[in-house]
């Protein structure tokens, strides 16, 4: 084999296959970068430090399973491990009490617009309002809105990516979708489209179908009595 | 009829596709009737489309391609040891150099920021990685359900089964329903009856459940719809692991072995060298109890 001038090294091959995968993903890992860094050069050195941690790790990811979740697993942890420690002076001021993005961000009409998927007149304020709003969320909430709308991963993938249960991501999320509508809404409350209350902690507060069930059948038993 | 908080409270699983479907159904119902709980779906369902039109299509720039494509070059895949999370503790920024390769050795001295990632773990960013894995080790040992969805593809693939409504080979009584299974399977498949007499057996179809032949037997249990699989006993190594994982409890004298799975409750009972798997749209308790009580027909 090694006679043979035209074959190349086996490492090459790897090497060749990873980036024909990987690079089809690009475009997501540095959307996903983008947002969690929002900074370009930093997202730039995301997402080389993640590309090459994930080449240098291939063999860990199963063949047949979602190669973008993976990544972009890889590029998450990435994140946490580096990224939150350099800027933690900017994750101090950006948890959840931080300050709505401003009073009437969106105007009634914008509002309509979402309502309206073939709506296009507004479509470029609307992005502009959605990133700074997005911005203005927490990093952990920030990322259940990137990996649930833009990258439309499964509750399943996100759990896998986040590392936790299901039923945290679907507390995480509701109230991540909460926030984001309501930075978008000024008069979202007033119309009584946004809940008031903001659910407790995750854990306390892990949506479960079957409390939801039981609470149903005591309804149920309680009626026909 | 379900409550608008419930809706309110699930409108991201709704809007994202991941209700099971009896719970689907009854959602829908209620936004039939719930001008409030449609809007409020129609504004997630709106938010997240808007979101994803105004971020899903950032195109990474062609100099970013080039960078990785000539970092690619110089980089070696990982020895066998390596973990590809971080470690979760390294107090010492030397002692973790001494357990990474040093970075000239790698080629990646170039780029300051890979030997920073590489030789200086933060301890208090690794420790947030480390409580992230802590924290689901306790939410397994708190909710073993959610465990299970991976662990055992068997309880998942009853559910699956169930939530699929495929349609029904055979439908009457009892008796009917038995000889349809004659000849059919390699053992006998009788449905059960259950001591609670607001159950009906509807129907019944063949089955599987992995790659074990079964009977399915549909029932109406109080207005809910419950599937019953009735299949052989796995072999003795397959049987062990479906009770390794499943959660154990006593009805009477009775052992019943259960998983929780996508939010379904799956009791597992032997009858006869025969195993029964129960699911549907009750509470835990119910679904135990119904399948403690259940007796095959005579």
């Amino acid at each position: 084999m090694n006679a043979d001038p035209t074959l190349k090294p086996a490492d090459a091959l790897l090497r060749e296959q990873f980036a024909a995968e990987a690079l089809t993903h690009l475009d997501s890992l540095y959307g996903a970068a983008l947002r969690l860094t929002r900074s370009q050069a930093d997202a730039d050195d995301l997402v080389q430090d993640a590309f090459l941690k994930a080449y240098r790790f291939f063999d860990r990811f199963e063949p047949g399973t979602n190669m973008r979740a993976w990544l972009l697993r890889v590029l998450t942890n990435t994140f946490i491990n580096k990224y939150r420690r350099t800027h933690r002076e900017r994750s101090l001021i950006d948890g959840d009490d931080a300050a709505p993005v401003g009073d009437g961000v969106m105007s009634r009409a914008a509002m309509r617009a979402l309502y309206d998927p073939d709506g296009d007149a507004l479509r470029p304020i609307i992005a502009k309002e959605i990133e700074a709003a997005l911005d203005a969320l927490s990093e952990e909430h920030r990322l259940m809105i990137l990996l649930a709308d833009v990258e439309e991963l499964s509750y399943k993938e996100i759990a896998e990516i986040v590392g936790c249960p299901i039923g945290t991501v679907m507390s995480r999320l509701h109230r991540a979708r909460r926030q984001l509508q309501a930075r978008l809404m000024d008069h979202a409350a007033e119309w009584g489209i946004v809940p008031k209350e903001a659910p407790d902690a995750d854990g306390a507060d892990a949506i479960d179908l079957d409390a939801y069930r039981q609470s149903r059948e005591a309804r149920r038993k309680e009626a026909a009595r | 009829m379900i409550s608008c908080r419930v809706v309110s409270t699930h409108v991201d699983a709704l809007v994202d596709g991941e209700l099971d479907t009896p719970t689907q159904v009854e959602f829908d119902s209620h936004l039939a009737v719930c001008a409030r709980c449609r809007e409020e779906a129609a504004l997630t369902r709106g938010v997240k489309a808007a979101t994803r039109r105004a971020l899903g299509d950032v195109r990474a720039p062609d100099a970013l391609r080039q960078r990785l494509l000539a970092a690619l070059e110089a980089t070696p895949v990982a020895s066998p040891t390596e973990r590809l999370e971080e470690p979760p503790a390294a107090p010492d920024p030397e002692e973790s150099a001494a357990l990474a390769p040093r970075a000239d050795e790698r080629s990646v001295a170039r780029r300051p920021y890979v030997v920073a990632a590489r030789l200086m773990v933060p301890a208090a960013a690794a420790a947030v990685v480390f409580a992230a894995f802590a924290a689901q080790e306790s939410d397994d040992i708190r909710r073993p359900s959610e465990a299970a969805v991976q662990a055992l593809p068997f309880f998942e693939d009853v559910v699956r089964r169930h939530a699929n409504e495929h349609p029904m080979e055979v439908r009457g009584s009892e008796g009917e329903v038995s000889q349809f299974f004659r000849g059919r399977l390699g053992f006998q498949a009788r449905p059960v009856v259950f001591r609670s007499p607001n159950t009906e057996l509807v129907g019944a179809r063949l089955s599987n459940v992995r790659e074990q032949d079964a009977a399915a037997f549909y029932y109406d249990v109080d207005g809910h719809r419950v599937t019953v699989f009735v299949f052989e006993r796995p072999s003795e190594t397959r049987g062990a692991g479906l009770r390794s994982g499943a959660e154990h409890t006593h009805v009477g004298d009775q052992d019943v072995y259960y998983r929780r799975v996508h939010g379904y409750t799956v009791p597992v009972v032997e009858r006869g060298g025969l195993t029964y798997a129960f699911t549907g749209d009750l509470d835990t308790q119910s679904m135990i109890q119904l399948a403690a009580s259940a007796q095959p027909a005579n």
